[in-house]
């Protein structure tokens, strides 16, 4: 008995009606199809995997690189001849940035590759430093530390600040290099030591350190 | 596994597995597809329920006098259901032996096609509504399935006239979807809606079980749930094709899909017997179920969706905020390599496969659809539309209905009110 509204009505027993073979059909091909595509996934991801891996190594080669250009311009500092490429920078912390993003920040592939990239760093802003101080030249030279665990949002804050200023000034005027303090690699514990870093984040802005964050109006007057 | 690829992964098998028994329904029954001879004509009387049409009702009676269907076959009966403009004034005009004009008084549209069953003398009856455009050849497409005794309704191909404009397209895609999904339940004999534009019933079936149910919001689903659970077969004639208007105004739309989901709740509680798997045949072990799964999917896919990429909104937000909303900066930021590297990213995820197989499927429905049904406008446009932003709609409209159920909200449809899917009270006639 099936009560609609105010409607009583009784039905008659159901028939049956449906094809058993059908829906093993149905069943066998979602299955095969499904199989078929987790397969295609996971190969895609392995695609991935060793794209990563590539990247890896083209990094180690740039570390070695760029330390024995260091060593070439610590005497000729002032040399017009060709510097290693801020561009080729932009690109790899852009590509760091979308891995982050895609992979999550405790990827291990991921921090395996911000070390290559931090030392490389370092490299670069030894050589611009000692450029400046020989050649007089007047752009600044900006070291940010941040940190993904601690006070993270101030971290990112910062981060979003430094790069708006980069792109207004461009790499002419300013050179901003960063390091995550959680990263367990010991140029940057150095770097921590050295500067006397204590919180995250900080800018070492021209060798003068300013802890906590500061917004886009007082980083400017930093940089003359 | 985490919850992207959870809802992913079930998403993914239970579409493929609901995509691939549809495919099996079409390639199984290819010759049974096209409309049968009628091998005689029954007499049909034809119902035109009509409020406040007075611009378009005289058109319509015209069209549906030329039909191509035995002209001592068929009789109209326009009602007229107490409209307050000229409407009854219109339609006296045609009056004739053809054609038989009542009016009475407002009580919405169940209860004037059910006065019109009264009054009607064919073996056949159709109902049609006013604001519909048929092709001539509709009627003579579809008498001829009640051939078989056990067929107690037909019903019609529904497409859309005012196929222009972003809304319009994504709705005419998703009637053309209809289309062909409406001829596949036929064939596994589940279908559970029975459009009011045009659809015929047998006669004697109203005098065995009575008319249209009067309280409810959607009389049409009723009915064909009621036709369900007593076992008859309802068919449907994809040559068919009636042409409705789709509301052009995103409000009128948003009323329109909380009454068609209210309703459609309401008879699913009413006849939830008919959920019962035991049942064995297909409406209650896969079409039924599968339409609630559906909506669930898609609310767990939504979710998702917002989950995963409220990071991506929040990081933007504080990035316009401490500098200051330098929103020029942000664009300048955004390269064409940066693009290219987000479509890649997407493109080469581990679930492109099951995206792609998703499109490609529903672009066979179209395919299928457009052969069959002879539509002779481009889809294509519609396909995409529909394939990006339907969903979203979808999901929207649900989350309405069921705010409306659950609250309990009247809804206000011509002049009665309706609370969960059932008339509240009629409003009284202002005279």
């Amino acid at each position: 008995m099936v009560e609609v509204g105010k409607i009583k009505r009784e039905f008659p027993k159901a028939e049956k009606h449906y094809d058993f073979n059908k829906y093993v059909a149905a069943f066998s091909i979602a299955t095969l199809m499904f199989i078929l595509g987790l397969t295609f996934g996971i190969y895609l991801m392995n695609e991935k995997v060793s794209a990563i891996n590539e990247m890896q190594d083209s990094l180690k080669l740039e570390v070695m690189s760029i330390e024995l250009q260091n060593i070439l311009f610590q005497d000729n500092p002032c040399s017009d001849s060709v510097i290693p490429l801020e561009e080729k920078l932009e690109d790899i912390t852009s590509r760091i940035t979308f891995m982050e993003n895609s992979l999550g920040k405790e990827n291990k592939q991921v921090l395996e590759i911000k070390k290559y990239y931090s030392l490389i760093e370092v490299n670069h802003y030894l050589l611009m430093k000692n450029r400046k101080e020989k050649c007089g030249s007047d752009y600044n030279l900006v070291l940010f530390f941040y940190s993904n665990k601690d006070n993270e949002l101030e971290s990112e804050k910062q981060g979003y600040v430094l790069s708006n200023l980069k792109t207004k000034y461009t790499s002419d005027k300013i050179k901003i290099y960063s390091f995550d303090t959680g990263l367990d690699l010991d140029m940057i514990r150095t770097l921590i030591y050295f500067y006397n870093v204590t919180t995250a984040p900080t800018v070492i802005i021209n060798e003068e350190k300013i802890e906590g964050f500061q917004d886009k109006e007082e980083v400017e007057k930093l940089i003359a | 596994m985490n919850l992207l690829s959870f809802s992913v992964y079930i998403t993914a098998y239970f579409g493929l597995f609901v995509s691939a028994f549809i495919l099996l329904t079409y390639f199984g029954n290819r010759n049974k597809i096209r409309d049968p001879v009628p091998k005689r004509f029954p007499f049909v009387s034809i119902i035109i329920p009509v409020f406040n049409e007075e611009n378009s009702i005289g058109q319509t009676i015209k069209s549906l006098l030329n039909i191509n269907y035995p002209k001592n076959k068929f009789e109209i009966i326009v009602v007229d259901d107490g409209s307050t403009d000229k409407t009854y004034e219109r339609i006296k005009k045609f009056e004739s032996s053809r054609v038989r004009i009542f009016t009475k008084e407002n009580g919405g549209c169940a209860n004037t096609v059910n006065f019109g069953l009264r009054k009607a003398k064919g073996e056949v009856i159709a109902r049609f509504d006013a604001d519909t455009i048929l092709d001539k050849n509709s009627l003579r497409k579809m008498v001829g399935y009640f051939e078989d005794k056990n067929t107690m309704a037909v019903t019609s191909s529904l497409n859309v006239l005012n196929h222009r404009g972003f809304m319009q397209r994504i709705q005419w895609a998703e009637y053309f979807m209809g289309i062909f999904l409406r001829k596949m339940f036929d064939l596994n004999k589940a279908i559970h809606i029975i459009p009011g534009p045009l659809s015929l019933y047998r006669a004697e079936y109203f005098a065995k079980h009575g008319g249209f149910d009067e309280d409810n919001i959607t009389e049409d689903t009723e009915m064909a749930m009621r036709m369900q659970s007593y076992g008859y077969t309802i068919k449907n004639s994809i040559g068919a094709m009636v042409y409705t208007i789709t509301p052009e105004s995103f409000s009128q739309l948003n009323k329109q899909r909380i009454r068609w989901y209210t309703g459609f709740m309401r008879n699913s509680w009413d006849y939830n017997h008919l959920f019962n798997v035991r049942r064995k045949n297909d409406l209650s072990m896969l079409i039924l179920p599968a339409s609630y799964i559906t909506i669930l999917l898609t609310f767990l896919s939504l979710f998702v969706l917002f989950y995963y990429n409220l990071q991506f909104v929040y990081d933007w937000f504080i990035q316009l905020s401490v500098t200051g909303f330098d929103v020029s900066s942000l664009i300048a930021n955004i390269t064409l390599k940066n693009i290219m590297e987000l479509v890649y990213d997407y493109a080469t995820s581990q679930y492109v496969f099951f995206l792609v197989a998703g499109v490609l499927l529903m672009a066979s429905f179209f395919v299928i659809t457009k052969y069959y049904s002879g539509e002779k406008r481009g889809v294509f446009s519609a396909f995409v539309l529909f394939t990006l932003f339907y969903f979203f709609f979808f999901a929207f409209w649900w989350v309405l209905s069921i705010f409306y159920i659950i609250t309990g909200k009247e809804i206000k449809w011509g002049k009665n009110s309706y609370v969960n899917g059932r008339m509240l009270k009629r409003h009284e006639h202002n005279t």
